[in-house]
């Protein structure tokens, strides 16, 4: 009898096991509990036991009973439960793609001159845009460079037909700044295209980009200009740059230096520096006498190639989509 | 200029490690652009053993040798009598291949029939001083097939070295030696130079006569007799060659070789084709020639100052030799000449003419005119006289015009001055001891005397980077800027560039940097405003003649460029100055410049695509404008610029003042072959005035707490009446439906309430044409939204404004409602 009661209860908790679903399991649950379940079933045989075998068995039922319902509502909270949380036929591929919308792209050499910029605006420099189409005066002449001077052998110039200069150099702008914003102090920048007729190779194109950059006070001194650089060198290449400075000349700064920085194991080039002259200072209607300062100017075509490892500078100028995206 | 600096030792008091030597370039501020370790670079020079020589034909220049240049493996070379080689000597080879440290490559080459493996190369061919015979010969069989440097090792360097042109001084050894021994702490070594005295037989004199001593504030010469002209020996050849120059015959070799010591070009004519025996410095004249060193011939025209004797012209002054009076084998009598000449003059003559040399390069920086007679002058007439070399004889006293003697000038110092500038302290002691290693001298008070061979030395700062150049840049500390605090700022400009940047690049554009200098027809395209195009006189080529007028012809040919490439979706864009000359002034217009095309969104791979087309475009520049602040823009059809479709075209306005241009691309007439497949969109906006027109910080106008009222009419009305028109119409029918509304009572409170709607927004939501309204119209559902800021307004009333709306745009426009 009673091996055949665990049978029951075994076989109802089997049941209750392989229930997948709430439906399956409300099944089990009719089969055993039911009106016309097999509990019922055995209460059926109560009647025709003596008071005392009645009083036994019903315990036994109730045992049987209680087994079987609390295996019943263990399991359906189990499903509720799973139902909430659980996989479900539906639910979609997280893996697919996201539908998104176009994405653009700045150019390495913006971002490069926005860098530099924004660093320089933070060091307390103005940001001013000056003419391309130059007169000689303010590219050379103005910078100590009359038209006799060797020097003008460095830059080889375009001249447009009315005998304008296109600026050789973004340093066009330092007497022009001098002359806007009258007497020092004095920081101010500027940045853009530059023109020299050289030939096209892996280094060189005849339109490129520099920042240049001037400071006049009554001591802005050459260590000073050493600090500023150290600055700008560190933001844009990490707290523990190496520059080195190197002597060398510019008609219009002296003493002049050109600036290496430390990348990857090289000595690369990356500036031109020094104290403005004071033919230059007088040139900008500053008192060369009272005031002081440096200037530095920088390629930002190399800048952008060192930053973002570009080894061919037409590389840039092409503007392929392929070399676009992965800036 | 190229030196060796095995040669620049020659000139130092003290030895030195190699690597020490080629710092000191560096640190002094000579920029070396290249330097070649010889006993690296000349590895490949193999020691080759002569085993048998026999004579080329009848060419009794030529030997064929055969070399063993590695145990049992011979090769043939063909050598010339340059050098004497003998059976049974070890001699440098360069097999065919090998790079010579000059850039020259070894090749086969074929001599009389006879093909030729490599080379048996002399000292100055492999970049090497020649310590003895020009050739380096090994006796012991077993340096066979050894490198050259590992049988013969050697410390010498090639270094190119960029002379920056405020330094002349440095264009030659001296002064290149004299700069590096300041900054190693040793001694120049002058090589010996002394005064000649003429010998007694003076039986020459010659007479001297500058035109005008501005031009020329120094002519020196001297008559040579019994002149030996032939080759020059094996160390003053190397030593040339090193430098890259040729070997001529020792008399110019003298002359050249002195001109790389001292930095002086120095001339040497052959005296009996002068006539005369009178020199002239003067200008060409207008009916005269002068048949050059190389040929070429130069005549009155650009009126260059040349050399003459008493009847014609002998030389291109401070430039080239004259043909007829070049120092020749034959010569027995030779004139040397050193002088100096103006720069600027010098500059002048050789632009004009076209003609660079090793010669004007130096005269046209400057030259010292002191060091031109007690140094190179001097040092060359020593050399002529040398038995090894042309032995020659003084035969005239030396013939000196120096009319007015350039004195060292002067500079009193304060080291007060030089602490300020350079930010550190520098005591008196320090400049004395920098600047008197660079052979200046100074008195007690701190004035300098600045030797005449430093032309640059025009301002004190140039002695202060002398000194901080001499004490080392690296050792002056940096310091923290302690000076008055500026404020940092972008231009308004600038930032607007940078706002409109983001916008774009946001909305999938590519930012593209193309050349502002193009051909004429992209440059001229797309030009919105009028003026004079700006092109460039001297144009390195036909792609790059016209400065551009607009961004989008460039921006086009970066789609064409894209769409060879496979692409099929375009959004680039550039933010560039376009350029226009009116009249003298030049109108640099900073502009936005865009290209768009292709599907609207690329990466919608699960929804059907669509493409850009002109109301799509126009969407994108009426985001754009929002984004920065811009307001009250208008749309008109007049006016295309050159490029554009004119049934797909925009002028952009602010008021009256246009700003922009926004239309289809029209490929053929532009005839661009069509790459893209897809219809392109230009537009294009002024940055300029966007600037000026932009509001200022946007102000905040209240939040209405009221329900927004929102109705779409429908209406149908004839086909060519302008979106534009409806909605202004609109918008007046809906301010006269306000004054005429009549307000129904609240159910909250019984006093009347005053209303004043207010229009928020109207969009057409749906265009319709077709059949089933006919062909002249068309019908517009267009979304009304409003609401009164105090009081919603009941359903009642707002039927009220849409009547009378309707009712208005039926009036003015025939609109039917549908």
């Amino acid at each position: 009898m009673s091996d055949n009661n665990d049978a029951l209860v075994e076989a109802a908790m089997e049941s209750i096991a392989a229930a997948q679903t709430l439906s399956e399991l409300d099944e089990v649950r009719v089969q055993y509990l039911g009106k016309k379940g097999k509990l019922k079933s055995l209460q059926a045989q109560l009647k025709s036991l003596s008071p005392e075998e009645k009083r036994e068995f019903g315990k036994t039922l109730n045992t049987i009973k209680q087994s079987i319902q609390t295996g019943l509502t263990e399991k359906k909270s189990q499903l509720e439960e799973s139902e909430k949380s659980g996989p479900d036929i539906e639910a979609i591929d997280v893996t697919l793609p996201g539908v998104r919308a176009l994405s653009g792209h700045r150019h390495p050499l913006m971002t490069t001159m926005e860098e530099v910029k924004s660093i320089l605006i933070g060091l307390g420099f103005r940001y001013d845009d000056y003419p391309e189409v130059e007169t000689e005066f303010f590219n050379f002449d103005a910078l100590n460079t009359p038209d006799w001077h060797p020097a003008r052998d460095m830059h080889d110039s375009f001249y447009t037909t009315k005998g304008n200069v296109l600026r050789t150099h973004t340093s066009a702008f330092q007497t022009r700044a001098m002359k806007n914003f009258g007497p020092p102090p004095l920081r101010s920048m500027t940045s853009g295209r530059c023109y020299r007729r050289d030939e096209i190779d892996a280094s060189h194109f005849p339109i490129f980009h520099q920042l240049d950059v001037i400071a006049i006070d009554e001591n802005i001194s050459f260590a000073d200009l050493k600090w500023v650089l150290y600055q700008l060198a560190s933001a844009l290449f990490g707290d523990d740059v190496q520059l080195r400075f190197r002597p060398s000349y510019f008609p219009f700064t002296t003493p002049s230096a050109e600036v290496d920085v430390m990348f990857n194991g090289k000595w690369l080039e990356i500036l031109g520096a020094g104290m403005i002259r004071p033919e230059v200072l007088e040139a900008g209607g500053v008192d060369s006498e009272k005031w002081q300062g440096f200037a530095f100017g920088l390629g930002l075509d190399r800048m952008a190639m060192i930053r973002h490892g570009i080894t061919d500078i037409r590389l840039m100028y092409e503007n392929e989509e392929a070399f676009l995206r992965q800036f | 200029m190229r030196i060796n600096t095995g040669w620049l030792r020659d000139y130092l008091s003290e030895d030195c490690k190699e690597s020490e030597l080629l710092d000191a370039f560096m640190t002094v501020g000579l920029e070396v652009e290249e330097e070649h370790d010889l006993s690296q670079v000349l590895e490949p020079i193999k020691v080759g053993f002569i085993r048998e020589k026999k004579p080329v034909g009848d060419a009794d220049h030529l030997f064929e040798c055969l070399v063993e240049i590695e145990k049992g493996k011979l090769v043939t070379i063909v050598c010339a009598t340059a050098h004497p080689v003998e059976i049974g000597w070890g001699v440098p080879v360069a097999v065919a291949g090998t790079k010579l440290p000059s850039g020259a490559l070894i090749s086969e080459g074929k001599f009389k029939g006879i093909r030729s493996e490599g080379m048996i190369c002399l000292d100055g061919e492999l970049g090497l001083i020649a310590k003895s015979s020009g050739l380096q010969v090994f006796k012991d069989e077993a340096t066979l097939g050894a490198s050259l440097p590992a049988a013969s090792p050697f410390q010498e360097s090639l270094v190119e070295v960029s002379v920056l042109p405020n330094r002349p001084d440095c264009l030659g050894m001296i002064g290149i030696a004299r700069e590096v021994a300041a900054v190693l702490d040793m001694q120049l070594k002058y090589p010996s130079a002394r005064v000649i005295q003429p010998a007694a037989n003076q039986s020459e004199s010659v007479a001297v006569e500058i035109d005008d001593t501005s031009l020329c504030s120094r002519y020196a010469c001297q008559v040579f007799n019994g002149v030996q002209v032939r080759s020059s020996p094996h160390w003053l050849q190397s030593r040339l060659q090193t430098a890259g120059l040729r070997p001529i015959n020792n008399v110019v070799d003298i002359t050249n070789f002195v001109m790389l010591e001292w930095g002086q070009p120095l001339h040497a004519f052959d005296f009996d084709s002068l006539k005369g025996n009178r020199i002239e410095v003067r200008r060409i004249r207008k009916d005269e020639k002068l048949k050059l060193l190389d040929e070429s011939e130069v005549d009155g025209a650009q009126q260059p100052l040349v050399i003459a004797d008493a009847e014609k012209p002998i030389a291109l002054a401070g430039i080239m030799g004259g043909w007829d009076s070049q120092t020749t084998e034959s010569s027995k009598r030779i004139l040397l000449e050193a002088a100096c000449f103006d720069p600027v003059c010098i500059r002048t003559s050789s632009r004009k003419l076209r003609i660079s040399t090793d010669s004007s390069y130096r005269f046209e920086r400057g030259t010292d005119p002191n060091d031109m007679l007690s140094g190179a002058f001097n040092r060359a007439a020593e050399l002529l006289q040398n038995t090894e070399l042309a032995q020659a004889q003084p035969a005239s006293a030396i013939t000196d015009s120096y009319p007015s003697v350039r004195e060292r000038t002067t500079f009193a110092l304060d080291s007060g001055r030089f602490s300020k500038l350079l930010g550190t302290e520098i005591s008196d002691e320090q400049i004395k001891e920098c600047l008197s290693k660079l052979e200046m001298t100074h008195d007690d008070n701190l004035t300098i005397s600045v030797p005449t061979w430093r032309v640059d030395v025009n301002n004190e700062v140039v002695l202060a980077e002398d000194v901080a150049r001499l004490l080392r840049y690296d050792s002056i500390v940096m310091k923290p800027m302690v000076a008055t605090t500026t404020k940092g700022r972008v231009s308004e400009t600038d930032g607007l560039r940078t706002s409109v940047a983001i916008f774009l690049t946001s909305n999938g554009f590519l930012e593209c940097r193309t050349p502002p200098l193009t051909t004429e027809q992209v440059a001229l395209s797309f030009s919105q405003w009028p003026g004079d195009s700006i092109q460039v006189q001297n144009p390195i080529s036909k792609e790059m003649t016209t400065l551009r007028q607009s961004l989008v012809g460039s921006l086009i040919e970066v789609a064409e460029r894209n769409a060879r490439r496979g692409a099929s979706s375009f959004r680039f864009f550039e933010i560039d100055r376009t350029f226009r000359q009116n009249a003298e002034l030049i109108d640099e217009r900073w502009m936005i410049g865009g290209v768009l095309g292709g599907p609207v969104n690329d990466s919608a791979w699960i929804a059907a695509e669509k493409e850009i087309d002109f109301l799509r475009a126009k969407g994108l520049v009426e985001n754009l404008f929002a984004h920065i602040s811009v307001d009250a823009i208008s749309y008109e059809s007049d006016s295309p610029a050159k490029g554009y479709l004119a049934e797909e075209f925009a002028a952009i306005k602010h008021g009256d003042q246009r700003i922009g241009a926004l239309g289809r691309i029209d490929l053929n007439a532009l005839g661009i072959k069509d790459r893209a497949r897809v219809p392109l969109y230009g537009f294009e906006l002024d940055l300029s005035a966007l600037v000026q027109v932009k509001s200022p910080a946007r102000m905040f106008s209240g939040l209405a707490r009221t329900q927004v009222i929102a109705r779409d009419i429908s209406i149908q009305v004839p086909i060519d009446l302008r979106y534009a028109e409806i909605e202004a119409s609109l918008e007046n029918a809906f301010s006269s439906a306000v004054a005429n509304l009549q307000v129904e009572p609240r159910k909250e409170s019984d006093a009347p309430v005053e209303l004043n709607p207010k229009l928020e927004s109207v969009i057409c939501v749906d265009t319709f044409t077709g059949e089933s309204i006919g062909a002249d119209a068309m019908s517009l559902t267009i979304r009304m939204m409003f609401r009164d800021e105090a009081h919603t307004l009941t359903s009642g009333e707002a039927q009220q404004l849409m009547d009378y709306v309707v009712k208005q745009l039926h009036t003015e426009h025939g609109a039917i409602q549908r």
